[in-house]
């Protein structure tokens, strides 16, 4: 049996909302001391799913379970976890009017690995102002109360959602930069979704990407990055080296004709090399439009 | 379970407490000590201003406390017990609270103002203290079921604010009231059923707020 030890686990989870099915048997494994990417495209589910697995979202069907034990109303399991979520700027009430503070004070309340110090600096950091409310923040100052919530959760397993949304390049950058650091010093477990793909991608040790409602892939991102290529020639000798690879999308340009394919990285190189074709590399964004683009490819 | 309870505590019971202690504060000050009448006016009107408080933080915090304590890892059971919990010592402060304040005018020998009689007769008269209770504890059970309606079906939640607003400000007259009545007739002036209806009502509010957050999804 595979040991369990802090291990966040989704067995056969279902979710619909109303007619709309938004996950459906979805099976996935987090292990310990990984950085993982989550992405998707738009209503892919990956909030619904960061919610079941924290318990913050109920389920229709399915388990998820931590270290083995359910996380749904164990508190021993819910303070291994922190989804630290985008952050609204209006609630139903109105205005989102409570104070970065109030957020600061009920996360000091309920996570009980809370690093007040490492809070306090990273407020600083940001040039956060704690009494500022929340409505009136900017899009990058809700984003940065996010990611202080996340880092200073200090939580074992700590997910964030959408997390540089808003952010300008330079806050991104030191964003990742914190994120690795933190890796480095603690080694807990990341889960970050985001739709900034490239940006993020040397960051990810594993990348899961979900799409209408189940999980296509959850590997080493170097591993999957390297099943990925494009073959670009002329349209006989591009299809002679195709055979044996898959073919998920095909563009021709007059004789010209470029395919994305996806094999075993030696079976890329022998393709490669078995007629006058250029095996162009693709990145973790060009996998993912060649996997979740449905007809949007290249 | 702490951990719910301080936050409820946090959110909820300080904020209405020590604004009604403020507003108690400064109409008796104002009212008495510096004798404007328009403030002396203000002070009577302390029990509605309680149940105003009351019922608005208790809809704040099913529309956005609920959320928050859940994003942060509440268990669901801790936090909906914690509202039971935080409601009734809410209660029992603001009743502690409306009492001690209509008190004061006598113990300080502000008697000789006019306009504070329904309040002295809280003062006076336990009587009315288990409906000022109840009227309280109603306010908070309704205030938390406005806020969850206002979640799904804003209309609905703004119907049930006014309906409640129009049976609070009589309830309040009532409760307030029961002594001046009793005197005439010591043999209870208002019917059991009435205090049987009005915790009825809260308990129900109360059970149906638990229920939600049970099953709420934070957004």
């Amino acid at each position: 049996m595979m040991n369990e030890t802090g291990v966040l686990k989704a067995e056969g989870v279902c979710k619909s909302y109303g007619q709309n099915t938004v996950l459906s048997g979805l099976d996935l494994t987090i292990q310990p001391g990984k950085i993982y990417g989550l992405i998707g495209r738009n209503g892919a589910g990956k909030t619904t799913l960061l919610g079941i697995l924290t318990a913050q979202n109920t389920m229709d069907a399915g388990a998820v379970t931590y270290d083995g034990q359910p996380v749904w109303e164990n508190q021993w399991a819910l303070d291994h976890l922190c989804f630290s979520r985008e952050l609204q700027a209006t609630l139903v009430s109105g205005q989102n009017a409570q104070r970065v503070k109030q957020y600061l004070r009920a996360a000091e309340d309920f996570l009980p690995h809370w690093d007040g110090d490492y809070a306090r600096r990273l407020l600083e950091e940001f040039q956060l102002d704690p009494k500022k409310k929340i409505f009136q923040l900017s899009k990058g100052q809700m984003s940065m109360v996010t990611i202080l919530i996340a880092l200073a959760s200090r939580a074992p397993i700590t997910i964030l959602d959408e997390p540089v949304a808003g952010l300008d390049v330079v806050m991104r950058e030191r964003f990742y930069r914190l994120l690795l650091e933190d890796y480095g010093q603690t080694g807990r477990t990341f889960i970050v979704s985001t739709h900034i793909i490239e940006e993020a991608a040397s960051v990810f040790e594993d990348v899961i990407i979900l799409d209408q409602g189940r999980i296509l892939e959850n590997c080493p991102t170097e591993e999957l990055v390297a099943q990925f290529a494009y073959l670009t020639g002329r349209e006989d000798e591009v299809d002679l080296a195709c055979r044996g690879l898959q073919v998920l999308s095909t563009q021709q340009m007059g004789r010209r004709k470029t395919c994305a394919v996806r094999g075993e990285p030696a079976a890329l190189s022998a393709a490669a090399g078995a007629g006058d074709v250029d095996l162009v590399p693709m990145n973790l964004q060009k996998v993912f439009v060649a996997l979740c683009g449905h007809g949007d490819e290249l | 379970m702490k951990r719910c309870m301080r936050f409820l505590l946090r959110l909820h019971l300080l904020p209405a407490a020590g604004v009604s202690l403020l507003f108690a504060a400064v109409s008796l000050l104002l009212g008495f000590w510096g004798d404007i009448s328009f403030f002396r006016s203000y002070y009577t009107a302390l029990p509605l201003v309680v149940v105003v408080l009351l019922f608005v933080f208790a809809a704040s915090f099913t529309t956005s406390g609920v959320s928050l304590a859940l994003s942060m890892g509440a268990r669901r059971h801790d936090l909906a017990a914690s509202m039971v919990g935080g409601f009734l010592l809410g209660t029992i402060v603001c009743v502690a609270l409306t009492v001690l304040t209509a008190m004061v005018p006598a113990l300080a020998g502000w008697t000789d103002r006019d306009t504070y009689g329904v309040m002295l007769l809280l003062s006076i008269s336990p009587v009315s203290w288990p409906m000022l209770a109840l009227v309280y504890l109603l306010a908070q059970g309704a205030g938390a079921f406005a806020g969850l309606l206002m979640l799904g079906h804003k209309v609905l939640g703004v119907i049930l604010i006014a309906l409640f607003w129009a049976l609070a400000s009589g309830l309040v007259f009532v409760a307030v009231m029961i002594p001046a009545a009793a005197l005439e007739t010591p043999l209870g002036v208002l019917p059991v059923a009435l205090y049987l209806i009005l915790g009825g009502l809260s308990v129900l509010f109360l059970l149906l707020t638990g229920r939600w957050v049970l099953r709420a999804v934070v957004r």
